[in-house]
């Protein structure tokens, strides 16, 4: 019984690691995804589909860090993705805002300089 | 020496026109520029019509980049002192020349306009004055050098800060951090007193709501500002 529920699981994390492929080679594929920020997500499923096609190293992982269920070491380690990708997501936005900001401010001083020029060229032209 | 004054503006259709007015019958030696940080109100129509110098950001970038435009202008332009100065009229232009003198003679890098030496004109609230004076001690603590005014928006600075703030500038709240970035990268900054009048309309960009993170993010950046520079010599 318990060794059915332990397979059932099984085939539940094969099919969602390969899910999560899935869905990563096809933004990739359909340019939706830059590659440098695809690889902490490679390295996620890549995990995801190691651990579910052998969960042995689960069991082995689990009992070197005193973890009660195995598969609450598979929920840890996808945690650590989470945080991980949130916080490479934090950096990249703030690097965009500084970009942004600084696109406008030049925006605006190229603005004034084209209204500069169109006045004196309305001035010439009466 | 040719002077900028930089004034930043957001929806201060009822304070704008004066406040330029002002300025110009005070101090017809300086040049000024208003930024317009992407009003919702006619502020844009009202610079447009009356002829007023104006920069316009496509998009609302907060105070400190907006600021931030206004010295890339002058560092274009070739200014040797930049000035900022509040689009709500709480600083008077009369005291222009007193905020400019150090700078002009070479005394200071960056003079700050501050309301508390002769403690006379508006003082704010207790709970505004509260929190600068938190920040004014941990100025003090991290560096050394006491500022008494630190979230004074009038405040000049020499062609050297001119260009060091085109490159350097915070995003939100950044007076107490231009502060402590000057004195960090070997700048003197002094002050000295004028007289601030109470906001005559609009609404100020420090909220009671917004004020406890206000607190925090000064605070945490102040600090920040210091590992970084500690960072720097050691290298």
């Amino acid at each position: 019984m318990f060794l059915l529920q332990e397979m059932r699981l099984q085939y539940l994390l094969i099919l969602g690691a390969f899910v999560l492929f899935g869905m990563i080679v096809w933004l990739i594929k359909n340019n939706k995804m830059e590659i440098k920020y695809s690889i902490i997500w490679l390295g996620f499923s890549f995990t995801m589909i190691v651990f579910s096609i052998w969960p042995q190293l689960v069991f082995i992982l689990g009992d070197i860090t005193r973890v009660i269920n195995p598969v609450n070491f598979v929920f840890l380690t996808q945690i650590i993705f989470i945080l991980l990708i949130l916080l490479s997501v934090s950096a990249v936005i703030s690097g965009f805002s500084k970009k942004i900001k600084r696109l406008a401010q030049t925006n605006a001083l190229l603005e004034k300089r084209i209204r500069r020029l169109e006045e004196k060229l309305a001035e010439k032209e009466k | 020496m040719k002077t900028l004054v930089i004034i930043p503006c957001y929806n201060e259709q009822e304070n704008i026109e004066k406040t330029v007015a002002a300025l110009k019958e005070n101090a017809p030696w300086a040049d000024y520029l208003v930024i317009n940080d992407c009003s919702t109100d006619a502020s844009l129509e009202i610079l447009r019509q009356k002829g007023i110098n104006f920069l316009s950001n496509p998009i609302n970038l907060g105070i400190g980049a907006t600021v931030q435009a206004g010295y890339m202008y002058a560092r274009d332009k070739g200014y040797d002192i930049a000035v900022q100065m509040d689009g709500d009229g709480q600083h008077n232009p009369r005291y222009l020349r007193d905020v400019c003198r150090p700078i002009m003679d070479g005394s200071a890098d960056m003079c700050i306009g501050s309301r508390f030496i002769n403690k006379e004109g508006f003082q704010s609230s207790f709970m505004r004055r509260l929190g600068i004076n938190i920040i004014s001690t941990l100025i003090f603590v991290l560096t050394g050098h006491k500022v008494k005014d630190v979230t004074s928006g009038y405040r000049a600075c020499d062609r050297k800060l001119i260009e060091f703030f085109a490159d350097n500038y915070a995003d939100d709240y950044p007076e107490p951090e231009a502060i402590i970035s000057c004195i960090l990268n070997g700048f003197t900054v002094r002050e000295v007193p004028v007289k601030m009048e109470e906001r005559q309309g609009g609404v100020s960009s420090i909220r009671s709501l917004k004020s406890a993170y206000y607190m925090i993010k000064v605070c945490l950046s102040l600090i920040v500002h210091r590992i970084q520079a500690s960072g720097k010599a050691v290298k």
